[in-house]
């Protein structure tokens, strides 16, 4: 079976410690990951993120390797989780590139919610709907100046 | 160009949405966009008998939304355009999302 995986690169005009900060500084993540942030960088660290208008979220740190590596897992869907809850794998790579740094994400895992994946990822899909037109606004706007 | 592609792409939908109109061929044209599986394997998974997927398979087949491909001895069923499945559709949803939130990260790394 193929496995299901979303996977996404872009190209930062920036050093890899710029964007590794960017990725793991608490005050940081608050700025493109939900509204608040906290994060104990460590592997088996926990962090979470709140969004004001929809709750909050957990993760859990599986890698730390300043400035290369960088992976959580989090169950989908605010508020408490089980530790038996499903998870995907979120695991970020930072490689120099020509003029600053190539940023790959790339989420897994989604077959762990086997007969609930549907449901699961329109929920998430819903959840994340408004905040995603107006990144989709914001980020057209900017492609067309 | 655009005009004239425009009618015939809402004709071919009519039996799209005419097949689609079933939920369990809605569920099996999911299953189906995941992975390749044969007639006795969706029967497994769903609570009808294998003469029903059967039907479900030829309807799907007819409106073009999965073909039939021999692996070794067995015929298994793949969902045709990765459009029509809705997996690849939540998939493709949330890579968008991270195409966006790396957006952002790159304009913070960029500032710092």
């Amino acid at each position: 079976m193929a496995p299901l995986v979303v996977t996404r690169t872009l190209h930062i005009a920036a050093h890899r410690s710029a964007v590794w900060a960017a990725l793991t500084e608490a005050h940081l993540i608050a700025e493109w990951f939900g509204d608040q942030a906290t994060i104990d960088l460590r592997v088996g660290g926990a962090g979470t993120l709140t969004w004001d208008k929809y709750g909050t979220s957990s993760f859990v740190i599986e890698e730390v390797d300043e400035p290369n590596v960088f992976a959580f897992r989090w169950p989908h869907g605010m508020g408490e989780h089980q530790d038996s809850d499903p998870t995907t794998l979120v695991r970020f790579t930072l490689a120099d590139a020509e003029g600053g740094t190539q940023l790959t994400v790339v989420e897994t895992g989604w077959e762990a919610f086997d007969d609930n994946a549907d449901e699961f990822m329109n929920d998430n899909v819903g959840g994340w709907q408004s905040e995603l037109d107006e990144l989709r606004d914001f980020l057209e706007k900017q492609d067309s100046l | 160009m655009t005009a004239s592609a425009a009618p015939a792409l809402v004709e071919g939908l009519v039996p799209t949405f005419a097949a689609l109109a079933d939920q369990t061929r809605w569920d099996i044209l999911t299953r189906l966009g995941a992975r390749e599986l044969s007639a006795s394997a969706l029967a497994a998974e769903f609570p009808v008998s294998r003469q029903a997927i059967a039907k479900h398979l030829a309807a799907l087949s007819g409106a073009g939304l999965v073909e039939a491909v021999r692996s070794g001895r067995e015929i298994r069923y793949r969902a045709l355009g990765a459009r029509l499945s809705e997996i690849a559709n939540q998939l493709d949803r949330i890579g968008n999302e991270w195409d966006a939130r790396l957006a952002r990260i790159r304009a913070i790394a960029e500032r710092l």
